[in-house]
């Protein structure tokens, strides 16, 4: 356990086959694990909350992005001093949090992203490889910072970073516009090589529709 | 004399008239937006009844006909209409975004109280 206080939070739309695994997991690192149930219609809240964490519920299905935002603000509330964003698939291992939070506990960034792509042994799929090897570059133009894997949800923040955060997208796009807003107000921002496990039978991210929206707001900064 | 054209164009406006004033009327719609809808209906309706109207109008813009005003300026209504829709929609969107956020906020600190 980390002298700091770190809050976990982990958006969750239907995933009550692997929140209680993810939770105890990221349980063992973080002070605290905020589950943030994006409308969820199965026992992702039950789950949850048997595994001990503290449970944020949106009535309605807003999007990932609305969930993270919804997450980071609770973290806030809670005296966070690094959050640490998680998805709730099992696709991170909650193990490497302390490789992903050490350049913020370092000093050395405000912004980490826990990037797959730079892991050599990487098993993502080839279609997805490519789509966000695309959507990685158009960030890394949009915001001036060489970026591996812009759409990793593994990410590490200081408290004054997530405070400070203002995005509007409520989907997919929000990895990319958090990435970029950050940027242009010159905060640090760095990536760290990960692990990442896929299911063929839950894959999930951003699709073809969300590359389009991301493009959008990549040529059309809020 | 109207023709066929004329007489769909007027029933058709005077049906959308009359539901714009029932609209305003159980106050679901505000007294500009009717003032402007009523405009836009007497304007479609006057289409019907007075052609010869517009044939100075489509003549002096380069279109044959006042039936080609008529589409090309209604086109042009619907876009406008469709980019304020749009905006509404997002607008609605993003107010539910943060209602829904700020309950689930609020309910989580109410369960930390008790």
């Amino acid at each position: 356990m980390l002298l700091l206080k770190v809050v976990c939070v982990i958006p969750a739309h239907n995933e009550e086959s692997t929140i209680s695994s993810v939770v105890r997991n990221a349980r063992t690192i973080c002070n605290l694990v905020i589950v943030v149930d994006d409308g969820s219609t199965d026992k992702t809240v039950e789950e949850a909350t048997k595994a001990k964490a503290k449970v944020v519920s949106h009535i309605i299905r807003l999007g990932v992005g609305a969930a993270l935002s919804t997450g980071l603000r609770a973290a806030s509330n809670h005296d966070a001093e690094i959050i640490v964003t998680l998805d709730a698939d099992e696709q991170h291992d909650p193990k490497e949090i302390p490789n992903v939070i050490a350049p913020i506990v370092d000093g050395k960034a405000d912004l980490v992203i826990g990037s797959r792509i730079l892991e050599k042994n990487s098993e993502m799929p080839f279609q997805k490889l490519v789509a966000n090897k695309i959507l990685s570059k158009l960030t890394s133009f949009a915001s001036g910072i060489e970026i591996k894997d812009s759409q990793s949800g593994f990410r590490g923040m200081s408290r004054h970073v997530a405070d400070s955060i203002k995005y509007e997208s409520t989907d997919y796009q929000w990895a990319s516009e958090m990435i970029i807003s950050l940027s242009k107000r010159g905060f640090r921002i760095v990536d760290v090589p990960i692990k990442t496990v896929y299911f063929k039978s839950r894959r999930r991210g951003a699709g073809f529709r969300d590359a389009i929206k991301i493009l959008y707001n990549i040529l059309h900064p809020k | 004399m109207i023709e066929p054209y004329g007489l769909i164009v007027i029933l058709l406006g005077l049906i959308m008239a009359a539901y714009t004033f029932k609209e305003f009327y159980r106050k679901r719609i505000g007294t500009i937006p009717f003032i402007i809808w009523t405009i836009i209906w007497i304007a479609l309706i006057s289409t019907g009844v007075y052609p010869q109207l517009y044939l100075g109008l489509a003549s002096s813009l380069g279109m044959a006909a006042p039936i080609q005003f008529v589409t090309t300026f209604s086109i042009m209504i619907l876009f406008a209409i469709v980019y304020q829709i749009f905006r509404t929609v997002g607008d609605i969107n993003r107010k539910i975004t943060k209602i829904v956020q700020q309950l689930a906020l609020e309910k989580t600190e109410v369960k930390m109280d008790q």
